[in-house]
């Protein structure tokens, strides 16, 4: 611990910077532990409220059929539910849920305060929509609030709890229209085996589902993936600020290593042995690890559950409890214990290396002039004299103008990978929305095709079409039947051709037939809610999208409801179109400010991971130049004796500075393209789509001014902390 | 040659012209505050005369060094005032004073002190790069010129890790006089020569005197310091005593 102390007396400014960049790196290290964090949650919650393993709506249900599905081999226990979509007197568009609050054993309601709905006219509710005693009004009706509560499905959005029996009497046949199912064997094959077989059980009654099913297959919940994805590329971002704070404390270790030559030299002139030397000198790199650790390791668990904590409340609704993955700290810890010892070994070893009597003169045992590219670049006469002692320089020490290189292309890739994803992200919205000519689209907000294709026949710039999911290749598709002689929509085909009426044909979007090795002529089998349907690829869309457009009158058809549709798409903002149900009218621009505050999302994210990397680089630079002026604080002294000014030796460090900017702002543009790309291909792979890159070339005009302002700043601080000190006194230091 | 014959041949200084070169009052310096206080010179009256060869001598510590970092203008005093050649440099600033320097000033370091980066010509360009601002040509005809006179034409592309002591020491002297400064301070120039080559760099720097360039030199051969006009001996950060080459003390 003195040995300590007197370290930080020598240098605290460099010692607190490393501490500082470490203990930033093994924080944003620890956003890898998010995933274990929410997991915990939401299984707990899974658990609690009994998520289902299968979800999906259907036409409605009574109680002897779904006495049969709860007969179906391997399903644990079937429960029906009610959903109809409604809207309150303040125009909030909201959902009525009825559930069997006596008996169901899924989505159970966890009360906040009050108690559960005991007669037709009580909901349960989020505080938001009221408080208790309030009375909410939902389609003409008054519902009094007797509890704030919520479920796990549910938690995203305020919707309202109602017992069963009164919400079935809303839905059109006066069953369930929502059915429910945990399995035994809850596997994907298993459960996708329960998923046909009730099908089957339906398919007497004439009944189906409504929508794709739902599966939540070993234990896992609706946003896993999601969060899973976000938290693995933050945390690879905060490794690679780990990457840039372990050469901060590599330079500032050297430093104090090296500033130790002399002291360690007389060490040795008296007896001392290496390896023991060599062991109290990585005791400097152990103690600011340790140090940087202390803080570290408690920042990454307040950093992750905060992270958690706000995803989860945002998405879902719930508070997750606060926990640890002891993995992660675990692993950053050694992590950033093993790569201090490995760059402490490194100065340490070169010390207790050097010659005696160059040691003992306190020289760094590396004149110039020894290697073949010293006398070489000697003989290169470009420049000034300064600028020749530059250059020169960057020779003498490859190691460390490697160092500064890699350390400014880190900044600069981060710097540049941020807008370029923004912009990618923004061109891939663009590019979503470019195939489609209408202005509005109204969806019915329940489950079913409940509208007649022809309601828009009379009405100019309007059509009616299908919007739901399906699956192909084994991917979850968005499946559009369309009049195939629409104006709405624009194939941009790559290749192949549009549909043609009253055939079972499709396009699909081109990136998603490519990543599938799907083919123009191949048979397609798409899964509907209905069952499984045979299609024809007669066409590529360049749509960025996941997509399969069909003829509208054949998916009406095969999904149980000829000749209806669940969609209006129309020219004007408002459709000035009739529909007996509950829709939602988006706006092109509704959508647009959608996509933009979901890339807002992302960019704040990756944006805050790379204002760490680039400052955890600047900070390395920084540490990188003030080594190599310690390394020089002789020369510079003498060349203060000989009448340089403050000005010159700020010229010198820039010219050294300035090709490795340069250097750096290339292989970081090359970073940040490459980075951008690996995250992109990351997405597209993960989504089985085309998004594309665009570079943010326009940035890169202010990324190399930012750049250059920081390295003449960096500069103008090391020449001044460097000729603080009296000339006399330097150079005394090295006779 | 040996030390004594250059002490037997060196010529009286040239006319003094009245003012002093150097005038240092009340001089002194101090590191640190309180208990911790280190005293470099104290209290220092001192005065140095164009042309002359002044020698500083006395034990380690006893502040010779920091006298000669002072007159150099590479230190500042805590206290005092000191005149080089008109200017009062302990009232200059840091840039101030290093232009001052570069003009003024050849300044010869015991560890020679050569950017090890640059060949030897180019070592002595840079002299005249920073004190005179010469143009490249000129700076390059000046500094082989000096390399010349110290006898190291021939190594004017060789690097400083190329060179031996003595040479590398002669390097430093012809950067030291190739601004033609009027006055060089060298210290302990010899000190980490061996004899042979300690006597050919203190002949150089005799020579540079005996050609009217004020020349201080700190050391701890008694034999050079009988070479000088004047020897100033120190003692624990004060003047002693300052005996001129007749023998007469003051």
């Amino acid at each position: 611990m003195k040995s300590m102390l007197r370290q930080f007396r020598r240098a605290p400014g460099r010692i607190v910077a490393s501490i500082f960049a470490l203990a930033l790196a093994v924080g944003a290290i620890g956003v890898l532990a998010i995933p274990a964090i929410s997991s915990g949650t939401l299984r707990e919650a899974a658990a609690g409220q009994g998520l289902a393993d299968i979800v999906v709506d259907t036409t409605s249900l009574d109680g002897p059929q779904l006495a049969r599905i709860n007969q179906i081999d391997n399903v644990a226990v079937a429960e029906g539910q009610a959903t109809v979509a409604v809207e309150l007197s303040d125009g909030f568009l909201t959902q009525l849920i009825g559930l069997d609050f006596g008996a169901q054993t899924m989505d159970i309601v966890q009360l906040e305060d009050g108690r559960l709905p005991e007669a037709a006219d009580e909901v349960v509710t989020s505080a938001t929509l009221g408080e208790l005693g309030d009375h909410v009004v939902a389609d003409g009706t008054s519902y009094e609030i007797v509890g704030h509560g919520g479920t796990l499905w549910w938690s995203d959005s305020d919707v309202l709890y109602a017992d069963l029996d009164s919400v079935t009497a809303l839905t059109d046949e006066g069953g369930t229209n929502r059915l429910v199912i945990t399995a035994a064997d809850d596997s994907i094959a298993a459960l996708r085996t329960i998923a046909a077989d009730v099908r089957v059980v339906l398919q007497p009654a004439g009944d189906t589902y409504t929508t794709f099913p739902i599966y939540l297959p070993d234990g896992s919940t609706p946003i896993d993936q999601d969060i899973n994805q976000v938290s693995t590329l933050i945390g690879l971002l905060g490794i690679v600020a780990g990457l840039v704070a372990l050469v901060l404390l590599a330079s500032t270790t050297n430093t104090l290593i090296t500033e130790r030559t002399r002291e360690v030299a007389v060490m040795r002139a008296l007896g001392g042995r290496s390896r023991p030397l060599r062991r109290r000198l990585r005791l400097i790199s152990f103690g600011i690890t340790s140090i940087a650790l202390a803080i570290g390791l408690p920042l990454g668990v307040l950093i992750s559950n905060y992270i958690a904590r706000m995803v989860l409340e945002e998405f879902l609704g719930i508070t997750p409890a606060f926990a640890i993955d002891w993995r992660v700290l675990a692993g950053s810890a050694i992590g950033a214990l093993l790569g201090a010892r490995l760059v402490a070994a490194r100065a340490a070893r070169r010390v207790t290396k050097l010659p005696l009597a160059e040691a003992l003169r306190d020289r760094d045992g590396a004149p110039f002039g020894g290697r073949w590219t010293h006398r070489l670049a000697s003989r290169v006469p470009f420049g000034g004299l300064f600028s020749r002692i530059a250059a020169r320089e960057s020779v003498h020490r490859p190691a460390r103008t490697l160092a500064v290189v890699v350390q400014i292309s880190a900044a600069v890739g981060a710097a540049f990978l941020i807008p370029s994803l923004a912009n990618s992200v923004n061109e891939f919205n663009a590019a979503t929305h470019a195939p489609w000519a209408w202005e509005s689209l109204t969806v019915a907000r329940d489950a079913g095709l409940p509208f007649a294709e022809s309601v828009t026949d009379d009405a100019g710039g309007a059509e009616t079409g299908i919007y739901i999911e399906g699956e192909l290749e084994g991917w979850q598709i968005d499946l559009f039947g369309l009049s195939p002689d629409t104006e709405m929509f624009d194939p941009m085909l790559s290749s192949g051709r549009w549909i043609t009426p009253a055939s079972h044909q499709a396009v699909v979007s081109a990136g998603f037939a490519a990543r599938n090795g799907l083919a123009v002529g191949d048979q397609l089998t798409i899964e509907l809610a209905s069952g499984e349907y045979e299609f024809q690829l007669v066409g590529l869309s360049n749509d960025f999208s996941r997509a399969a457009y069909v003829d509208r009158g054949v998916l009406a058809a095969d999904l149980g409801s000829p000749g209806m549709a669940n969609t209006v798409m129309s020219m004007q903002d408002h459709p000035d179109v009739a529909l007996p149900v509950a829709t939602r009218t988006s706006t092109a621009g509704d959508l647009a400010a959608d996509d933009n505050a979901a890339r807002a999302a992302i960019v704040t994210i990756f944006g805050a991971i790379g204002v760490i990397v680039a400052g955890v680089a600047a900070l390395a630079v920084l540490s990188s130049m003030t080594v190599s002026l310690f390394e020089r604080r002789h020369e510079l002294a003498a060349m203060q004796a000989l009448g340089a000014r403050r000005r010159r030796l700020r010229g010198l460090l820039i010219r050294e500075l300035l090709p490795l900017g340069a250097l750096g702002l290339a292989g970081g543009l090359a970073l940040g393209a490459i980075g951008t790309r690996g995250i992109i291909m990351s997405f597209e792979a993960s989504n089985a789509v085309d998004i594309g890159v665009v570079d943010a070339v326009g940035s890169i005009p202010f990324i190399a001014a930012g750049t250059l302002a920081t390295l003449i700043v960096l500069a103008l601080v090391t020449v001044r902390s460097a000729a603080r000190r009296p000339v006399a006194v330097t150079l005394r230091g090295a006779a | 040659m040996n030390a004594t014959s250059v002490l037997t041949r060196r010529s009286p200084a040239p006319p003094v012209v009245g003012t002093s070169l150097v005038e240092a009052r009340d001089l002194t310096r101090i590191w640190g505050k309180g208990a911790a206080a280190q005293i470099g010179v104290s209290s220092v009256d001192l005065d140095v005369r164009a042309g002359e060869m002044v020698a500083i001598i006395g034990p380690s510590g006893s502040g010779k060094s920091t006298l000669g970092a002072l007159i150099a203008g590479i230190d500042k005093p805590t206290s005092g005032s000191l005149v080089v050649n008109g200017t009062r440099i302990d009232r200059l600033k840091t840039d101030r004073l290093a232009a001052w320097r570069g003009s003024n000033v050849g300044i010869v370091f015991q560890d020679f002190h050569l950017l090890p980066t640059l060949t030897a010509v180019e070592n002595v360009e840079l002299a005249l790069d920073l004190g005179k601002g010469l143009g490249r040509r000129d700076r390059r005809r000046s500094a082989l010129a000096a390399l010349d006179q110290v006898g190291l034409a021939g190594h004017a592309k060789k690097l400083p890790a190329q060179m031996s002591g003595g040479e590398q020491q002669r390097v430093g002297i012809a950067r030291a006089t190739v601004t033609q400064a009027s006055m060089i301070v060298a210290d302990e120039p010899t000190g980490a020569l061996d004899q042979a080559n300690g006597h050919a760099v203190f002949e150089l720097l005799a020579g540079l005197a005996r050609s009217g360039t004020t020349v201080i030199f700190i050391t701890h051969d008694l034999n050079l310091a009988g070479a000088a006009d004047r020897v100033v001996s120190m003692i624990d950060g004060r003047v002693e005593s300052v005996n001129d080459r007749q023998g007469a003390t003051s």
